[in-house]
């Protein structure tokens, strides 16, 4: 992040929120796993980080910043549909693959972890970032993040029993 | 990497194929385009005004039953609430039967000290009129002294027939109820203009009766109020003594004065006419004599006065001296209205009328003891009309009760001598 940033420049601002922009929704969509829900969680984020943009003074926090945003209206978000009495279709973005019937299997297990734990998933296994990194980025111990991880694959795995290990390496 | 550790990577990655750049360009324009917080202040906004309209609905809800409470207490203070009321520095004139009724017997509220007596009718010019009534009343000597010196200031006149129950007119006159007296009977003749600087009737009312309660003049001393206890049936008799013409006949329940409850009082505007009928009280209007409210002596929930202390109770006999201008009392600023009731256990003793807004009860003041020798036997306000000023007489002793009308609360100015007081003649201011 250059210095104009940290002073509060408009101009810059909205430049890094474009460069990040993608990957916190894709971040967002994968956590709700609801795209419709994701495009408002994170227009939310966006107009949060811009209000803020104030008390940004690190130039190199910005992204675990605004993915603490995303996060947070994400879950928000979640509160907000459980109050809802009428809330939207928990819509399922089918994702391009080439076992349409393994990814909806996988989906629907991947659905059934909390936001927070998708969300360490997502991070892990999209993004490739160590557990230490995540911990930094959503200001999480890493114990925490640790088990989180743990706990999404162990349902994962219950959820889905045929990808145990004895396949991985036919899988991979 | 596990098989579900690859597929969920796989996965991943083909939703994440699904979210294109140019969406999420678009997301941060809109975001940015949006009025900015305006959707977030808003709802904060909302959030804000409703928790404001809340807490006021709470706080109005708060304000109205304090203020219903403040205003209950106010009508029904509890037992010693409010400030003793002040002691004025005036002299209570209080009637005295053993003494000749043209002398009072002033009482001096500071020290509770009785002073040596005071005449009673008081001229201008530091004067004072007396009347010298013969045997059987057959004539009456009218002396004009000097209030200081007790000395004749002028001759005196010596008048046939009987004349009494003086009203000070302003300037050089008085009003005199004018009676034929033998030893058996005595007949009405009406009414005098008297001018004591000329010593002589100016002026005969022939028509009009002014019994042994005198008479109430108008503050513009046009219009006389006097209760006639000739008539048929009691009444009140307002009569121009510019024309001599009665005004009108009010047929009020007043029964034999001087044994029951009674007596008339003018609002300070002279507008209104209040009369005490000893268990009710009835207002007229002052100048037609049409017929206005009418209050009984009733509370309206339990007597806000019963915490005033045991002693305060009820008498059951009729009291002497009971006349006009002794049984009820208006404040000179109008407001309070106070009254004697009858000895009817049920409404005995003091009622305290407030006249803002419309009329009503204000407090009712027991009588202290249900002894048949004591009770109130006169009423009247300072000249400020800050307190009440009640006489009250038991056997051996009695008091003036000085009562703040509006809480009840009072000091009792004990005084051994009063056994033989009858009411109360006028408030002067001391010295």
């Amino acid at each position: 992040m250059d210095e104009g940033l940290a002073a509060g420049s408009s101009a810059d601002f909205e430049r890094l929120l474009r460069a990040n922009a993608h990957s916190m929704l894709r971040f967002a969509d994968f956590v709700l796993h609801d795209r419709s829900a994701a495009e408002d969680a994170v227009q939310e984020a966006f107009m949060i980080a811009w209000n803020r943009r104030q008390t940004l003074r690190e130039d190199s926090a910005f992204v675990p910043w605004l993915r603490t945003i995303v996060l947070r209206e994400c879950l928000r978000w979640r509160r907000r549909r459980f109050l809802q009495v009428l809330g939207l279709s928990d819509r399922v973005i089918a994702p391009a693959t080439s076992d349409p019937a393994l990814q909806v299997d996988l989906g629907r297990a991947v659905r059934r972890l909390s936001p927070a734990q998708r969300a360490v998933v997502y991070l892990h296994f999209f993004e490739d970032q160590t557990l230490n990194q995540i911990a930094t980025e959503l200001r999480l111990p890493e114990s925490t993040v640790k088990s989180r991880l743990y706990e999404a694959l162990r349902r994962l795995q219950r959820a889905l029993p045929g990808y145990g290990p004895s396949n991985a390496g036919e899988q991979a | 990497m596990t098989v579900l550790e690859d597929r969920l990577k796989r996965y991943a990655a083909g939703r994440a194929d699904g979210v294109s750049t140019s969406d999420a360009d678009r997301l941060v324009t809109r975001a940015l385009t949006r009025p900015r917080s305006q959707a977030r202040w808003t709802r904060h906004g909302l959030n804000v005004a409703a928790a404001v309209a809340l807490s006021l609905l709470l706080i109005a809800g708060g304000i109205v039953l304090e203020g219903q409470l403040v205003a209950r207490r106010t009508a029904a203070p509890p037992p010693g609430a409010g400030p003793l009321p002040p002691v004025p520095n005036e002299i209570v004139n209080l009637d005295n039967e053993s003494q000749a009724g043209e002398f009072v017997t002033p009482f001096r509220l500071k020290d509770a000290k009785i002073l040596p007596p005071a005449y009673r009718w008081t001229l201008s010019q530091g004067r004072a009129l007396v009347l010298e009534t013969s045997s059987f009343c057959s004539t009456v000597t009218i002396h004009v002294v000097d209030r200081s010196t007790g000395r004749d200031v002028r001759p005196a006149v010596t008048l046939p027939d009987c004349y009494g129950n003086p009203v000070v007119l302003p300037g050089t006159r008085v009003l005199l109820a004018h009676e034929h007296a033998t030893d058996q009977r005595s007949q009405n003749l009406g009414v005098v203009s008297y001018d004591w600087s000329l010593g002589r009737v100016v002026r005969n009312y022939p028509d009009v009766s002014m019994g042994v309660s005198g008479g109430l003049l108008s503050g513009d001393a046009t219009l006389l109020y006097t209760i006639n206890p000739d008539a048929s049936s009691t009444g009140l008799e307002i009569t121009d003594l510019t024309s001599g013409a009665r005004v009108a006949h009010l047929d009020v329940a007043i029964t034999q004065v001087g044994l029951n409850a009674g007596g008339i009082a003018l609002s300070p505007d002279g507008r209104t006419l209040y009369v005490n009928e000893g268990i009710r009280l009835r207002t007229f209007d002052a100048r037609t004599g049409k017929a206005g409210a009418v209050v009984d002596f009733t509370m309206p929930r339990p007597s806000p006065a019963a915490w005033l202390p045991s002693w305060l109770s009820i008498t059951a006999d009729a009291k002497e001296g009971f006349e006009a201008g002794r049984g009820i009392a208006v404040d000179p600023t109008g407001r309070w209205v106070a009254a004697l009731s009858i000895d009817d256990p049920s409404v005995a003793g003091i009622w305290v009328f407030d006249t803002s807004g419309s009329i009503h009860v204000a407090r009712h003041i027991p009588e202290p003891t249900r002894s048949r020798q004591a009770g109130f036997r006169g009423v009247a306000f300072s000249r400020d009309g800050t307190v009440l000023y009640a006489l009250y007489v038991e056997a051996q002793q009695g008091s003036i009760d000085v009562i703040a009308p509006e809480t009840g609360r009072f000091r009792a100015l004990a005084n051994s001598r009063f056994s033989d007081l009858l009411g109360i003649a006028r408030v002067d201011p001391a010295p």
